[in-house]
Formats: structure tokens, C-alpha cells, sequence
């Protein structure tokens, strides 16, 4: 039993099945597409000849795997190493306002709708963001906590190609034995 | 690290892992009995690395501190203290044991800090 770390892509509509991707032991990659994949290349984001395009928002929540845990998890956190490794022009931006999904829109294979979020970098181990929710005694397949959306901005100065990968980090306080 | 267990240990002698017990119930550190508490360990494989001793007035703290990064392996810290309003102020000593053994000690929690960032109190642990 632990705590994973799950991508959510597809429908938000109610009666039909949100797909959940444990990312826990993998990368994600952010591309023109409402879609997990580790390395896909099929809808990469269009970089503008002006202005910024947009990756699809990727949604990300954690959620509970295993036997039912007797106790509590809270204290969410989530941060950044605080540095922009992404390269020229591409950079990362974050929103966590809900635990309602929403599914990501935008032109498949050219940019995502804006999330009009905040720069992801400047949340770090010693300012982290603070996610809201918690869980006790959480069941098998529960998720809990905020939904934290993540977006790579891409601007006119971006070079083609996968940017470098960067590392995501959440955090939280347990009492499950 | 998960292989270090806590264990509540009352003011009886009376000692009781956390977690499922051998007769299938459940004790959960929210519903350990805060009256009659007299000391805290934690145990890694079979062997006690902390113990703590608490006198009267000082409320047990206890928490696995994880950190989980997207795609790489995650660490987690244990907490264990307590804390005592004293003239109105809330004061803690908290010890932290880290995955490779080593403990550190400190004292009220400090906002933000990677690893001493305060807690979340819980229900149970409230006066």
C-alpha cells in the first residue's frame, strides 16, 4: 500500500471513466494532445512565429493504492528544484484550485487553452505550494487532495525538439502505519 | 524505511504496535488512549533507533514525512516529539530520523523548512 501519483487524461464528463495513469515511477510528457505518453512525438506543441502556444494541461492528483490505510495523509505539498532547465523559450506554469477535474481543450498538434497559471520554478522545497486535501483512512483506487495542473509555455524563441526533462516533487505527512 | 514500526507504550507497560494487531483489529495513532502514554519508540527490524519518553503535559507527535518526485524513489522521514502550550505559546522538540539512521533534533517547527516544516495537527493531537 502507498501513495501514487496519477495523470488524469479524457473525458470529465460524469458516468463516464476519467483514465488514470500512475506516474509515480515515470515521466510524463506535456504535448498538443490530451494524452499520457513517455516519449510521444505525434502532437508535439507548434512554437508560435510570435506570441506563446501551449502544451495541453497536464492534471495530476494523488491517490491511494493498496489496502485500505488506517490513518490520516495531509500536508500536500508540491515543488519544483526551483531552476528552469526546460531551455530558451519554453518555461512551466502550475494552478491547483480544485479536486474537480476538468479535461484539457485546445488545436491538437498546435497548443493548449492557457491556464493562466504561475510560474511553476518559483515553488521550491523551501516554498512550496500548498495543495488543499487530505484523506483518512483512504481506500484502494481513492484519490484525494487538489488537482495540480501543470502547462509548458512555449514562446517564438523556443528551439524543436524534447527540452530537457524536469522533476516534480510532492510531499505529505502520514500517520499509516 | 518502512520497515521501522511505531509503538505506543503506556504508562501500564503495556506496549502496542501501530497498525494491525495479531487478533485483526486495527490501532491507529489517532485512536492510541493520549492518557495513558508514557513513551513512544520506533522500531527497525526488531531493533528499537528512538525512544520517547513523555512527561506530563507534553502531547506526542508522530508522522511519516514523505517526499515523492515524479518518477524517482521516495524518501521518507520519520517525526517524532512533542510539543506543550506553555504560557500560551506552543513549543516542540521534535527528533527527525532520516532512511540512512541518522536523527536530527530541533526544535519549534519552522515554516517552509524542506524538513522541519510544521505538521498539520490533527483532531487528536488538539488539547
Amino acid at each position: 500500500m502507498a501513495v501514487k501519483i496519477y495523470r488524469l487524461t479524457g473525458t470529465a464528463n460524469e458516468g463516464e471513466a476519467t483514465t488514470y495513469t500512475d506516474i509515480t515511477s515515470i515521466n510524463t510528457r506535456l504535448n498538443a494532445e490530451d494524452a499520457h505518453s513517455t516519449a510521444g512525438e505525434t502532437n508535439p506543441i507548434l512554437i508560435p512565429a510570435e506570441g506563446t502556444n501551449y502544451s495541453y494541461k497536464c492534471s495530476t492528483q494523488l491517490g491511494w493504492d493498496g489496502t485500505t490505510g488506517d490513518g490520516t495523509i495531509n500536508n500536500l505539498k508540491w515543488y519544483t528544484d526551483g531552476a528552469n532547465g526546460l531551455g530558451t523559450g519554453v518555461g512551466l506554469q502550475v494552478v491547483s484550485s480544485s479536486d474537480t477535474y476538468v479535461q484539457a481543450t485546445g488545436t491538437v498538434g498546435t497548443s493548449g487553452v492557457n491556464i493562466d497559471g504561475t510560474h511553476a520554478f518559483n515553488y521550491t522545497s523551501t516554498s512550496p505550494l500548498s495543495v488543499t486535501g487530505s484523506v483518512t483512512d483512504p481506500t484502494d483506487g481513492e484519490k484525494f487532495g487538489n488537482i495540480v495542473e501543470i502547462q509548458t509555455t512555449v514562446d517564438s524563441t523556443a528551439s524543436a525538439g524534447a527540452t530537457n526533462s524536469e522533476t516534480i516533487t510532492w510531499r505529505y505527512d502520514s500517520t499509516i502505519a | 524505511m518502512n520497515t521501522i514500526t511505531p509503538i505506543v507504550i503506556y504508562n501500564d507497560g503495556e506496549e502496542r504496535r501501530l497498525g494491525k494487531q495479531a487478533d485483526g483489529s486495527t490501532l491507529k495513532y489517532e485512536n492510541i488512549d493520549r492518557s495513558r502514554v508514557s513513551a513512544f519508540c520506533l522500531e527497525k527490524d526488531g531493533q528499537v533507533i528512538l525512544k520517547l519518553y513523555l512527561e506530563e503535559g507534553q502531547r506526542l507527535i508522530w508522522r511519516k514525512r514523505e517526499y515523492q518526485p515524479v518518477g524517482g524513489d521516495i524518501k521518507t522521514i520519520h517525526l517524532l516529539g512533542w510539543q506543550k502550550k506553555v504560557g500560551g505559546e506552543n513549543l516542540q522538540a521534535i527528533c527527525y530520523v532520516f532512511e540512512d539512521g541518522h536523527i536530527e533534533m530541533a526544535g519549534r517547527f519552522r515554516e517552509n523548512h524542506p524538513v522541519f516544516d510544521k505538521i498539520e495537527l490533527l483532531p487528536s493531537e488538539c488539547e
